[in-house]
């Protein structure tokens, strides 16, 4: 399947960009699976805190994830 | 006076009319941080009438702030942050009712701080000062005007409005989070004033009731494409408590552990680490026998902020309790963060009157 990440702030800094598309070679998964692929992809999200949208909707538990999804991955801002 | 020519062309809005501007008059919002996000806020707010304004910020002003900071002018630098927004803000309207606060908001002054306000607008730039503010905005059930930003990108959203969500329903806490501010990644000087006006729409909307109130969703602006992304967001039951619980810890405790009785008043006497001041009029009796004893009136104690150091450990006493109560709100409010209170005064003490 393929989805489309979506960066914002720190995490765009961190990854080196604002949005990509990442094809998975299963049909679909989990939002957990999924950020554990991105960890190891990018290994500084590890300790990072933010919060995860699937299809513009924040997610508060383990979501499915499908092909054609559009993932956001938030982090709190501090700068005022 | 809110028929005056100075709200004309706002109050020929339909939506608003002279009764909207009746609640901008009666209304009462605290701006928390004076900096990027908080001077447009200040601007807008002060201009539209809002009727009473607090602003709440420990910092002084730094030729650096000055690209983005734009209350401020080359000859304000050094000088506090709410002393000089609060002339600008007079400036620019000197209908609007002024409180200053000078002081980082923690956890110690923020309850006393913010519960006579209707609105708290968080301005400020770092992720604890958030959580305390959700918590207390949740506790006090006022809506909390957020945003924040990070290089040329914003964030913004109302939390807490009409029983929503909240912050801790978007970003759950963590323990050990750095997040870089401007200080550390540097900012777009305008990026900060976009904000801050989005910020003062959505306190307009509140206090007048129009519009849709950006509750249960972020916004976020990126500069660099001029765009703005909608992400939706629902209430965690278990984060709303979190928060309640904090809120009403802040509540409680925030006056609960500044009051001392007249045991533990002798005990810290008796360490001679604390400046004790005695708030009575000259005339009143008993004396304290204290060698140290500081002697100032309580009608002038206002006078005596840049007489101690913020972190110096400060008891107040008076007859009743009463008085030394008022001043240690008064010196919590402008950044002390050592100061206690002897709760029910020198009478509690029994002193022989001879």
């Amino acid at each position: 399947m393929i989805i489309t990440l979506k960066y914002f702030g720190l995490i765009a800094d961190l990854v080196n960009t604002h949005e990509e598309q990442l094809e998975l070679s299963v049909d679909n998964c989990t939002s957990q699976e999924l950020c554990d692929t991105l960890q190891s992809k990018y290994p500084g999200l590890v300790n990072t805190n933010f919060a995860i949208a699937v299809n513009q909707l924040i997610i508060q538990s383990v979501t499915p994830i499908s092909n054609n999804d559009i993932i956001a991955l938030l982090p709190p801002f501090a700068g005022g | 006076m809110y028929h005056s020519k100075r709200y004309q062309r706002q109050i020929e809005l339909p939506e608003i009319g002279s009764s909207g501007q009746e609640k901008l008059q009666n209304a009462k919002v605290l701006v928390i941080g004076a900096g990027g996000l908080g001077c447009p806020v200040l601007q807008v707010l002060a201009a539209a009438g809002v009727g009473t304004i607090g602003i709440v910020d420990g910092d002084i002003i730094d030729l650096s702030n000055l690209h983005r900071q734009l209350l401020y002018t080359l000859e304000d630098c050094g000088r506090n942050k709410v002393e000089i927004a609060a002339v600008a803000v007079n400036k620019i309207n000197p209908e609007v009712l002024v409180n200053t606060y000078p002081a980082f908001i923690s956890e110690h002054n923020i309850a006393s701080i913010s519960k006579n306000y209707d609105i708290i607008v968080d301005c400020t730039d770092n992720i604890a000062a958030r959580y305390l503010i959700n918590d207390i905005s949740l506790f006090y059930k006022m809506p909390m005007v957020y945003a924040s930003i990070h290089k040329f990108e914003g964030q913004i959203s109302v939390f807490n409005y009409q029983d929503g969500p909240s912050y801790r329903c978007l970003f759950q806490e963590k323990e050990g989070q750095n997040i870089p501010n401007c200080v550390t990644t540097g900012v777009l000087g305008v990026l900060p004033n976009t904000l801050g006006h989005l910020q003062a729409t959505e306190v307009l909307k509140i206090i007048l009731g129009i519009g849709r109130i950006t509750s249960g969703k972020l916004l976020i602006f990126n500069a660099l494409n001029l765009s703005l992304q909608e992400i939706v967001f629902s209430k965690n039951e278990h984060q709303i408590n979190l928060g309640v619980k904090n809120g009403m810890k802040l509540a409680s405790s925030s006056n609960l552990n500044l009051e001392i009785d007249k045991t533990t008043f002798w005990e810290l006497s008796n360490l001679k680490k604390h400046t004790i001041i005695d708030l009575r009029e000259p005339h009143e009796t008993p004396h304290l026998p204290i060698d140290s004893l500081v002697k100032i009136r309580y009608a002038s104690i206002g006078d005596h902020f840049q007489t101690f150091d913020k972190d110096q450990p400060i008891i107040f006493v008076c007859q009743s309790g009463v008085r030394s109560k008022k001043a240690l709100q008064l010196f919590l409010e402008n950044g002390f963060n050592n100061v206690v209170h002897l709760q029910k005064g020198i009478q509690s003490l029994h002193l022989d009157l001879i």
